[in-house]
């Protein structure tokens, strides 16, 4: 028994401990050695990292996805963000026409610009998100999204933490957390509301740039509810 | 010898097992113990005599699923009992010595424990170096240079800028 390494393990056990690690640790975990490989490119392992209901989001894309393996779905999931439904768009700019849902994306980054025209001048104006979650909302609170507003040389940056078991479970606004500088409001129509940032209209620009991101951890996330961006005068 | 396990006395009248590990040390386990390793639960069904071999799991480790194996099969405990049990089962334990548990409960298919100890296991493993990996799973590199660089840039984002550590 002293002599026995991992390496001796049924591939099964090993795709058990890979399974738990991170798609990030996976990948790495290939290099170890040829033997290791097929433990951490297996299905085995790769299935934990989809999201549960994956096969229901890829039979609902516009164009068909094609896989070899669950890694190369990963990858494929994780490249490029999926259209579903008729191809409704994830790049977003403030005030489409109807809500996006957001069904699952690796890189989430929400951005819009609007002219700064259409805004008062000599006035301080808040930039809200107006976001929903779904039921099925996943993987957008293991790191903290960014949010951030540019006007010009102006910058401002701020993290806020969606959190996903909270707010499914409350509808509520919960206590800000450590490196956490933004709130989450519920507004009178359940809708919920992300501050983005605020900024002051000097009207020397031409447009405002607004930002909401999260690409830190590279993890799959999805159920998010989209319906614009919001700029509002504050008092 | 024959070493009780702690419930013994009170199990006493119930059916019991000897379980005997790769280097001889024997066990005695209840049978309601056993039965929750899928495996020996079928070795049971299928012998006459009470007295388990396993030729591949040594005594330390034997010793350890039997504690777990007789916590859970103890129905005066509550859920919530058996699973701080659990966090304190595998927390502290060596690498080393998760290794052969997680390779003991496969075996024994015992599978909720084999979950937790992989997790413990995968938990210690995240943001390691791949020669990290190699020296505690002792496991040699069989890769060419050229081969070993194609994988790595086969998923190039996976090396990031994260710290990652080595010990």
């Amino acid at each position: 028994m002293a002599d026995t390494t991992v390496e001796a393990l049924p591939e099964d056990c090993l795709c058990h401990v890979i399974s738990f690690t991170s798609p990030r640790d996976a990948c790495r975990s290939a290099v170890v050695s040829a033997a290791f490989r097929g433990a951490a490119d297996s299905d085995g392992a790769w299935e934990n990292f989809l999201p549960p209901d994956y096969r229901e989001i890829i039979s609902r894309s516009v164009s068909p996805v094609e896989f070899s393996s669950k890694k190369d779905l990963f990858r494929r999931l994780s490249s490029a963000p999926l259209l579903i439904d008729g191809g409704k768009k994830v790049n977003l700019i403030v005030g489409f026409s109807e809500v996006v849902e957001l069904r699952m994306v690796c890189w989430l980054e929400i951005y819009g610009k609007i002219s700064i025209e259409m805004l008062s001048p000599n006035t301080t104006y808040g930039a809200y998100l107006i976001i929903q979650l779904t039921e099925r909302a996943f993987g957008l609170d293991v790191e903290p999204s960014e949010v951030s507003i540019e006007i010009g040389s102006y910058k401002t940056r701020g993290t806020i933490y969606l959190k996903c078991d909270l707010l499914k479970r409350q509808g509520l606004v919960d206590t800000l957390r450590e490196g956490e500088d933004r709130v989450v409001c519920v507004r009178e129509d359940k809708w919920l509301e992300v501050e983005l940032g605020e900024f002051y209209n000097y009207g020397n620009h031409k447009e405002v740039k607004m930002w909401f991101r999260e690409v830190k951890g590279v993890h799959l996330k999805g159920g998010l509810l989209v319906e614009g961006i919001e700029l509002r005068p504050k008092q | 010898m024959v070493t009780t396990d702690e419930k013994g006395p009170l199990t006493a009248k119930k059916k019991s097992v000897i379980i005997r590990s790769c280097d001889g040390d024997e066990f005695l386990v209840s049978e309601s113990a056993a039965v929750l390793s899928t495996s020996l639960k079928k070795i049971l069904e299928e012998k006459e005599d009470r007295l388990i071999h396993l030729s591949d799991i040594d005594n330390k480790t034997l010793a350890m699923v039997i504690a777990y194996l007789s916590t859970h099969a103890d129905d005066g405990l509550s859920d919530d009992l058996k699973r701080s049990f659990d966090q304190e089962f595998v927390s502290g334990k060596e690498f080393d010595v998760l290794k052969y548990l997680v390779l003991a409960t496969d075996t024994l298919q015992v599978t909720c424990l084999c979950y937790t100890v992989a997790k413990k296991m995968a938990d210690i493993m995240k943001n390691k170096l791949v020669e990290w990996v190699r020296r505690e799973f002792d496991i040699q590199n069989d890769y060419t240079p050229e081969a070993e660089a194609e994988i790595r840039r086969l998923d190039a984002w996976a090396w990031d800028d994260r710290q990652l550590e080595d010990d």
